[in-house]
C-alpha cells in the first residue's frame, strides 16, 4: 500500500489528508501551550506596557508564588472535592439505574432516552434551571418547609457553607447520565450465558455482581471515572452563571479561579503557572486514560 | 402461584415503581423550568410557590423574542440575532470540522498515519480545562485580530470539536470492511475517489451521528463565547446570562423561556443520537 502512495513522487495523500487537522491543532493547541509556558516564565502583564517577549524572565519565581496563595490551593482542593462527590453520587445513581433498566422493564425505550436528557442541556441553562429551583421562593425550599414542618427559607446562593450545594448538585445533574450510560452498555455487554451459568451453579445475587460483573466492568469504569474527573476540571459555567465564586471566595474552582486572575486581574504570568500547573495534572489523568483505552481496545 | 414468582413479581413491582419515581424525580428541574416560562410575572415569586401556572400565558417567550419597553430594555433587546449567530458559528463550525474529520480520520484509519502519536496529540486538546488554554489563545489572537469576530470563535469551536470529529469519525471507518476498498482500488479509483464513493456512503449514519453531536457542543459552549468575542458575537448562551445579571436575577419568567428555547434544539439532536452519545463522549473509547 506504501508503495502506491510513494510512487508519485509527490507529497503522500495521506499525509494531505491529514495535514488540515494538524494545522488547527498546531495553530490552537501547540502555540498556546508554548505561550503558556513562555508566560509562565516570565514577569508579563498587559498592564505593564510592555511587549511579551520582551518582558522580564524570572524562571519558576510565578510557580511558587501561586502554590503559596492560598487561594489556589483551596480551589484546587475544592475542585478535587466538588468532583469526588460527584463521581461517588453519579456512579451509585448510574448503577443503579443501569442495572434496573437492564432487566425487563416496561416503557424502556421511553425512559432511556428521557433519562440522559440533561447531558444535552447547555450547562448555562443548567445553570440557570438550579437558579430557579433553588431561589428563596423555590419549590426547594418550599419541599424542605413541608418535611420539617417549619418555615424554611434559605438563600442558598449567599450562604457561605450552603452555596457550594446547588452548585455540586448541578454538575451531579449534568452529568450522571454519561456514567450511566457507560455502565449500562458495559452491563449490556455482559453475556447473559455466563450468568446463566453462574445462576444454574448456584451463585447468589451478591457473587454473581461481585464475581462476574465487576470484574468485566472494570476497564469501562476506570474509563468513565477518567473522563469524568477530566471534564470536573472544568466546572467553569455554573459557577460563574450562580455564585461568581462567591460569597466570598467560597466556590471557587479552578477554573473560575484562572478566569478571575487572568480576565479580571490582567495576571497572565501568574494565571500561566497556574494553568500548567493544572495541565500538567490533566495530562497525567490523561495518560491514566489512554492506557485504560488501549487495554480496553485489546 | 408459588412463592418465588410472587417474590419476582414484587421484586418486578418495584422496581418499576423506583424506576419511574427516579425517572420523574430526575425531569423535576427541566418540568420546573417548563412551567415557570409560563407563569405571569406575579407568580414568579409568590410563596408558596405554583407548580402550575394558574393563568398560563407566553408573554415570558413574547418578550424574549421581541423584548419590551420595560427596565430591561437596556440591556435586553431579543433573542433573535443571538439565536441566527448561534445557529451560523455553530453550523459553519461543525460543518467545516467534519470535513477536515473526515480527511483526517480517512488517513489516521486507512494508512495508519503517525501511530498512535498523532491520535495522542489530536485527543489532549479535549482533554485540557479551556480556560487554562484561554489566555495565551486570548493573547494570540489579539495578535491576529481575531477578537470578537465570527469567524475567530468559529476556528476556536472547530479546533476544540475537532478532536471528538476525528476519533468519532475514526471509530466509524474502523468498521468499513477491507474488501470494498481492495475491490475499488482494483478498479483504478484514486484515493480521494475511493473515500468520497465508498467509504463516505458507508459510513452516512456514522457520519450524521457525528454531526449532530459536534452541533451540539457548538450550541451548548460558553466559555470561549465569553472570554473571546462577548462584545462582538452574541451567542445564545451568553444572551442567557446576560439576562441573568444585574437587576434581572428575579427575572424568572423571561429567564425560563430563554433556558427552554435555548435547550431545545440540542435535546433533539440529543435524542435523535441518544445511542451514540456515550461514544462520543468518551472518544470513541466505549464501542458503539
Amino acid at each position: 500500500m506504501s508503495e502506491r502512495i510513494k510512487r508519485k513522487g509527490k507529497i503522500p495523500v495521506n499525509i494531505i489528508m491529514l495535514l488540515p487537522t494538524n494545522i488547527i491543532i498546531l495553530f490552537l493547541i501547540i502555540i498556546p501551550t508554548i505561550l503558556v509556558i513562555w508566560f509562565s516564565l516570565v514577569n508579563f502583564q498587559p498592564t505593564f506596557g510592555i511587549n511579551f517577549w520582551q518582558s522580564k524572565f524570572v524562571f519558576l519565581d510565578n510557580y511558587f508564588k501561586i502554590l503559596m496563595d492560598d487561594e489556589f490551593v483551596k480551589a484546587v482542593i475544592r475542585t478535587v472535592y466538588i468532583s469526588l462527590i460527584c463521581l461517588g453520587v453519579e456512579f451509585t445513581i448510574g448503577l443503579l439505574i443501569a442495572s434496573i433498566l437492564t432487566g425487563n422493564i416496561h416503557g424502556k425505550k421511553i425512559l432511556y432516552p428521557l433519562l440522559i436528557i440533561p447531558i444535552m442541556i447547555p450547562p448555562i441553562v443548567i445553570g440557570n434551571n438550579f437558579w430557579l429551583i433553588f431561589s428563596a421562593n423555590g419549590p426547594v425550599n418550599q419541599i424542605i418547609s413541608i418535611i420539617l414542618n417549619t418555615e424554611f427559607k434559605a438563600s442558598w446562593f449567599s450562604h457561605p457553607k450552603y452555596a457550594i450545594i446547588p452548585i455540586i448538585l448541578s454538575e451531579i445533574w449534568h452529568w450522571y447520565p454519561l456514567t450511566f450510560l457507560i455502565l449500562f452498555s458495559g452491563l449490556v455487554n455482559i453475556s447473559t450465558s455466563e450468568i446463566r451459568a453462574a445462576k444454574i451453579l448456584g451463585a447468589t445475587e451478591w457473587q454473581l455482581s461481585w464475581r462476574i460483573k465487576f470484574p468485566k466492568l472494570k476497564g469501562i469504569i476506570t474509563i468513565a471515572l477518567v473522563i469524568r474527573m477530566m471534564e470536573a476540571l472544568k466546572v467553569f459555567d455554573v459557577v460563574h452563571l450562580l455564585t461568581h465564586g462567591g460569597p466570598g471566595t467560597r466556590t471557587q474552582t479552578i477554573s473560575f479561579y484562572l478566569f478571575k486572575y487572568g480576565f479580571k486581574y490582567s495576571r497572565i504570568s501568574y494565571v500561566s503557572a497556574g494553568a500548567w500547573i493544572i495541565l500538567f495534572i490533566s495530562l497525567l489523568g490523561f495518560s491514566l486514560a489512554l492506557r485504560s483505552v488501549l487495554v480496553e481496545r485489546k | 402461584m408459588s412463592d418465588s414468582m410472587m417474590k419476582y413479581n414484587v421484586r418486578k413491582g418495584l422496581a418499576h415503581i423506583f424506576l419511574y419515581a427516579v425517572t420523574a424525580s430526575l425531569l423535576f428541574p427541566l418540568f420546573w423550568m417548563l412551567m415557570t416560562s409560563f407563569k405571569s410575572p406575579n407568580e414568579w415569586v409568590t410563596y408558596p410557590p405554583t407548580w402550575i401556572p394558574t393563568e398560563p400565558t407566553i408573554s415570558n417567550y413574547r418578550f424574549i423574542f421581541f423584548g419590551s419597553a420595560g427596565r430591561f430594555a437596556r440591556t435586553y433587546s431579543s433573542a433573535v440575532i443571538p439565536y441566527l449567530n448561534t445557529a451560523f458559528v455553530a453550523v459553519t463550525s461543525t460543518l467545516v470540522a467534519i470535513v477536515i474529520g473526515v480527511l483526517g480520520s480517512y488517513s489516521l484509519s486507512r494508512f495508519k498515519t503517525g501511530g498512535s502519536l498523532t491520535l495522542l496529540s489530536i485527543i489532549m486538546p479535549r482533554m485540557f480545562p479551556p480556560m487554562a488554554m484561554i489566555i495565551p489563545l486570548m493573547i494570540f489572537f489579539q495578535l491576529i485580530r481575531a477578537i470578537d469576530t465570527y469567524w475567530g470563535l468559529i476556528i476556536v469551536y472547530i479546533g476544540f470539536t475537532l478532536p471528538y470529529s476525528v476519533l468519532m469519525l475514526k471509530g466509524f471507518m474502523d468498521g468499513v470492511p477491507k474488501e470494498f476498498t481492495e475491490a475499488a482500488m482494483l478498479d483504478g479509483l484514486s484515493e480521494w475517489q475511493i473515500l468520497y464513493k465508498i467509504w463516505l456512503p458507508i459510513i452516512k449514519n456514522g457520519l450524521m451521528t457525528t454531526t449532530l453531536f459536534l452541533l451540539i457542543l457548538n450550541w451548548t459552549e460558553y466559555t470561549f463565547a465569553l472570554t473571546l468575542s462577548s462584545r462582538g458575537v452574541e451567542t445564545i448562551t451568553l444572551t442567557l446570562a446576560k439576562l441573568f445579571s444585574n437587576e434581572a436575577g428575579t427575572y424568572y419568567g423571561p429567564q425560563s423561556a430563554l433556558g427552554i428555547l435555548a435547550a431545545i434544539p440540542t435535546i433533539i439532536f440529543g435524542i435523535f443520537i441518544h445511542k451514540h452519545l456515550a461514544y462520543g463522549f468518551t472518544f470513541g473509547a466505549l464501542k458503539r
